[in-house]
């Protein structure tokens, strides 16, 4: 009973800004909209400070693209909850696979109306009564329905463990691009896109204008945003040779796919996500460019496989969190974040951002260091270590 | 809004006006901007009956150079100091670059960009006696010797030779600071009798809302 209730709320001391489930809209709170990667809801209230709605969110995958397909599905779900329309691209996997992978929202607190910065736990009787009703409420879907529909919230909490039913994902209008579904025509131009981005830019200009995200159109229509998450750019999946060869021969298809791209966003209502798997591209000098036609760039370094791995030190996540590039839209001085080490884990039902902190020091044999990595961390350790030390267990 | 760093650059203008209508300022025909990006788009995309605008035709083919956009310069340039009847005796024209280093990411050779800024400097600077800026990015972290860095660090080289006035900016050597920026590197280089003499300053800033404050290094308000 009390599980749904942990993976939802964090005690508030311990509450970083970066949550990645929560979408923040930038022009509101200190906090930056960098869930983790493909951050926030371009909705119109963006409009009020930049005047444009369109960002594009740039990934770089972690080593083994688990954690980076999971915010790009966090950022998918998180469009199905706010009734916006998706747009799925992928080369490898089929996007319907994809889809069908989006983590199951929890709609809880949507029903309980609670501000997003009060502290979940309370201790008024009504709230734990509420709290009991959670996991009962979450297995009714009629009530999910219409909760779903009266949400104004801006960023919903999401369980990692189980995947979104299939009525909520089917409520969303949702446009594919699978590569292996497009014949790719020998180009006639000598542009330096390739067949494949081109064919994808194409499709999603199409789908922009035909569902009427064009900011200029005139659909009589309410408008809505379009989420567009583009899987993995710039590996040979797409037939692109950048992370293949020290010099490819398409150097520039990507880097131009990109100015495409953001010329697309700047003028309709959409907002997207790309993944690039970078650790694979050794040109850095590109990789700085590619960072650079891009409004949010974040990287993700996972831990698993590197020394990193076993350092007590990181013990406590499953990888760092780098912000490369933060939007500076019509004004000079960019939100930038207060602290720069983030660091990110993966709980069984939830994947969270936060400062990077040192662990408790809870055991007694940290201050014998084995490693010199370590000797910084435990002299700040065993000074308060040091009156405790011979206890296993600390009272608070 | 700047008046730290005019008094750097040793420039004060003659009359300030508050408020600029930039809006007021294209109607007039007395600005003419090129959104490379919007204008991008109807040659990535070819689309029947869309109409594109020729100085972007490097899209198609960046191997074919800048020479289009040079034209696009110097007819924009011609057209509005010509002062025709009626139409108001403008300044002198300044030529700004936002920002030149994207045509690199778009496949253009930092040769052709080094002769399109060589043939603007001619026609801006020389003929029409006017400014030209241009906005360039480098990055200073470890260059490989992989040859595609080559282009930016050419572009960079080449264009800090053709001009008069260099601020470089760069963030702190020592990482991320929350109220101070970066540092700025004014560099000047005058001709002086037989040669040229290169004066260099160094000097902090940050950036607010509305605008940027400068000051010599240490000096930041945080920290006095």
């Amino acid at each position: 009973m009390a599980a749904p209730v942990d993976s939802v709320g964090k005690p508030s001391a311990e509450r970083s800004p970066f949550n990645s489930t929560s979408f923040q809209k930038k022009t509101r709170s200190k906090l930056i909209s960098i869930p983790g990667t493909r951050p926030s809801v371009q909705n119109g209230q963006l409009l009020v400070s930049t005047g444009v709605t369109s960002l594009d969110y740039l990934l770089e995958e972690d080593r083994y693209d688990s954690y980076s397909r999971m915010i790009l599905k966090y950022f998918l779900a998180e469009g199905v909850v706010c009734r916006h329309e998706l747009f799925v691209a992928a080369a490898q996997d089929n996007p319907d696979d994809i889809l069908q992978e989006l983590p199951a929202p929890i709609l809880d607190d949507v029903a309980i109306h609670k501000p997003v910065d009060q502290p979940r736990l309370s201790c008024e009787p009504q709230d734990s009564l509420d709290a009991m009703k959670i996991a009962w409420r979450y297995q009714n879907l009629p009530k999910v329905q219409s909760a779903l529909a009266s949400t104004s919230r801006f960023g919903h909490y999401y369980d990692v463990s189980k995947t979104m039913e299939p009525e909520i994902r089917q409520a969303a209008k949702c446009h594919r691009f699978y590569l292996p579904e497009h014949p790719t025509q020998s180009s006639t131009t000598h542009s330096p896109m390739i067949e494949s981005y081109s064919a994808l830019l194409k499709s999603l200009q199409e789908v922009i204008h035909r569902e009427g995200f064009d900011i200029a159109a005139s659909m009589p229509k309410s408008r809505n945003i379009l989420r567009v998450g583009l899987h993995s750019l710039g590996s040979a999946l797409w037939g692109d040779d950048l992370s293949c060869h020290d010099n490819p021969r398409h150097s520039h298809a990507l880097t131009t796919f990109l100015y495409g791209l953001r010329a697309l966003l700047r003028s309709s209502l959409a907002v997207a996500v790309v993944t690039v798997p970078s650790h694979l591209i050794q040109d850095r000098a590109l990789m700085g460019s590619i960072t650079r036609l891009c409004d949010n760039a974040i990287a993700l370094e996972s831990f698993k496989g590197s020394e990193r791995e076993t350092n007590p030190l990181y013990k406590d996540y499953h990888g760092l969190l780098h912000v490369h590039q933060v939007p500076h839209l019509n004004c000079l001085a960019s939100q930038l974040p207060d602290h720069k080490d983030l660091a990110f884990k993966l709980k069984r039902k939830q994947f969270t951002i936060e400062r990077l902190h040192l662990p408790p020091d809870l055991s007694e044999t940290v201050s014998r260091v084995s490693r010199g990595e370590l000797a910084g961390a435990t002299m700040v350790a065993s000074a308060c270590g040091s009156g405790t030390s011979g206890t296993k267990h600390l009272d608070f | 809004m700047f008046t730290e760093l005019n008094s750097i650059l040793n420039s004060t203008p003659d009359s300030f006006t508050k408020g600029v209508s930039l809006a007021q300022a294209k109607e007039k025909g007395q600005l003419i901007f090129l959104e490379g990006l919007k204008e991008s788009l109807s040659i990535l995309i070819p689309q029947e009956g869309h109409t594109e605008n020729q100085a972007m035709d490097f899209l198609r083919d960046p191997t074919v150079g800048l020479r289009s956009l040079y034209k696009f310069v110097q007819s924009s340039l011609n057209s509005s100091s010509s002062g025709e009847d009626g139409t108001e005796e403008w300044g002198p024209s300044v030529l700004l670059v936002d920002d030149i280093s994207v045509l690199l990411s778009l496949g253009v050779s930092a040769r052709a960009v080094l002769d399109f800024s060589h043939y603007c400097k001619a026609t801006v600077c020389s003929q029409l006696q006017g400014n030209m800026v241009m906005l360039v990015r480098c990055d200073g972290e470890d260059e490989g010797d992989d040859g595609d860095d080559e282009g930016s660090e050419l572009l960079l080289r080449g264009l800090t030779h053709q001009c008069s006035l260099t601020l470089h900016v760069q963030g702190l050597p020592t990482g991320y600071c929350r109220d101070i920026h970066g540092q700025v590197e004014v560099c000047w280089r005058r001709r002086q009798g037989d040669g040229q003499h290169t004066q260099k300053k160094l000097f902090q800033y940050k950036v607010h809302d509305k605008g940027a404050s400068f000051f010599a290094r240490g000096t930041s308000s945080a920290v006095l």
